[in-house]
């Protein structure tokens, strides 16, 4: 049932739907979850280039150790590995801040799958493709689920790298490989610029934001 | 000679906001340096690396995709100071104008006033051609400056990223040859100049 509009604009549905509220209430959780995802991404980064400069000062340390040893020292008589409190309470700063952004990929999947749900209730109503009239301005639903879809499925591969990152950081000592890991999780490879505009389509769309 | 000892006090009022603004300019590219060279500490550590004897092999894109986001991001640092570089030349060509206005003017009155008055200082003021140098010296100190960080600065490019991780200390060896106190000092001369230049003409009239 579509509601009057002016003659100039797109024909609409209620906005005031269920469906449309779902919807509009998504998109305010897209970026909300954006935003939290951006802050643990700093924190984590900060936490992450702290546990390289340890390790690169242990190395730096071990080496300086080692020439100053005797050399022809057997392994048994050299000093073993001292424990680094600080490097372990680092890291699990940063498996902390790994699950926190696990958590928020999660409810991003569950954003998708409502979504989803909207789309198979609109088939059900109207039949595959034959709902043209938008909820919102232009974008017919299926829209939201893809492109809640494409932002999920970035979300969850960066996700993967971050979690071999985290498993992985503390035990290399390879400088350059530590490094980048840094600069995998701090530019986040797979979360493609496009994901801003993406996340701005829909707030406009759904009226969070005015043109 | 009242001519000019107002052309002069017109120009130091131009300088001052003029030489404040060039500081902020030249402030915000060290900043700015030092990140792109730890970017391009980043993007040497990733062409070195052995991606397919890492744990990140697994990641079958991820090399391509980070290069682009680091390229990205260095060009972003670019543009920024692509801005700041536009701000120096802004002050260059503001001083090099209002520096050639009073040196126009002095031409104008040369033969009028003469060498000697020219020349002439007193126990509390320079003379009118050393207040006239200071000019000068502050012209060429923010032209030989902006040319040099040009001349660094415009080298800046992805393609050449150990150059690119050495430009903080570039632009430090810069710096070491261009002291702040020149446009201090000068600027100093000719207020003296400016505050003081009566007692030349009671010393003339005497």
């Amino acid at each position: 049932m579509a509601a009057k509009s002016p003659a100039n604009s797109t024909p609409r549905r209620p906005v005031s739907s269920l469906s449309a509220r779902k919807l509009k209430d998504n998109a305010a959780d897209w970026h909300n979850l954006m935003m939290k995802w951006e802050k643990l991404n700093d924190s984590g980064f900060t936490t992450a280039n702290k546990i390289v400069n340890m390790k690169i000062g242990e190395q730096f340390q071990d080496n300086e150790l080692e020439i100053a040893c005797d050399s022809s020292a057997t392994e048994s008589e050299k000093p073993a590995p001292k424990y680094n409190e600080e490097l372990d309470n680092c890291c699990a700063e940063l498996l902390e801040t790994l699950k926190r952004m696990t958590k928020i990929q999660l409810k991003m999947e569950k954003l998708t799958s409502t979504t989803k749900a909207i789309c198979d209730l609109e088939t059900f109503h109207y039949g595959a493709g034959n709902c043209t009239t938008p909820f919102f301005h232009t974008w017919p639903t299926p829209y939201f689920y893809e492109v809640s879809l494409k932002l999920s499925k970035m979300y969850k591969e960066e996700l993967q790298l971050k979690q071999t990152i985290v498993q992985e950081i503390a035990h290399s000592a390879d400088q350059d490989l530590m490094m980048v890991y840094l600069s995998s999780w701090l530019y986040q490879p797979y979360i493609e610029n496009s994901s801003k505009l993406l996340l701005e389509s829909m707030l406009l769309e759904t009226g969070h934001r005015q043109c | 000679m009242a001519a000019l000892a107002a052309a002069l006090r017109g120009w130091v009022a131009a300088v001052e906001p003029q030489d404040a603004a060039w500081r902020a300019a030249r402030a915000a590219l060290a900043p700015l340096l030092h990140s792109l060279a730890g970017l391009a500490a980043q993007m040497r550590a990733a062409q070195r690396l052995a991606w397919g004897r890492s744990p990140l092999g697994g990641f079958g894109e991820l090399r391509a995709r980070l290069w682009r986001k680091q390229r990205g991001a260095a060009e972003a640092l670019l543009e920024e100071l692509s801005g700041r570089r536009a701000e120096l030349r802004a002050v260059r060509d503001a001083v090099a104008a209002g520096v050639a206005a009073v040196l126009r003017l002095y031409e104008e009155r040369a033969a009028e006033l003469g060498l000697e008055a020219a020349l002439r200082r007193g126990p509390s003021c320079p003379s009118l051609a050393e207040a006239l140098e200071g000019l000068q010296d502050v012209e060429r100190y923010y032209r030989c400056l902006c040319l040099e960080s040009e001349l660094l600065l415009r080298r800046v490019s992805c393609d050449s990223l150990a150059e690119v991780e050495a430009l903080p200390q570039s632009w430090e060896r810069i710096l070491e040859r261009y002291k702040d106190d020149v446009v201090a000092d000068a600027l100093l001369k000719i207020s003296l100049f400016v505050d003081n230049q009566q007692e030349l003409c009671c010393s003339l009239a005497s």
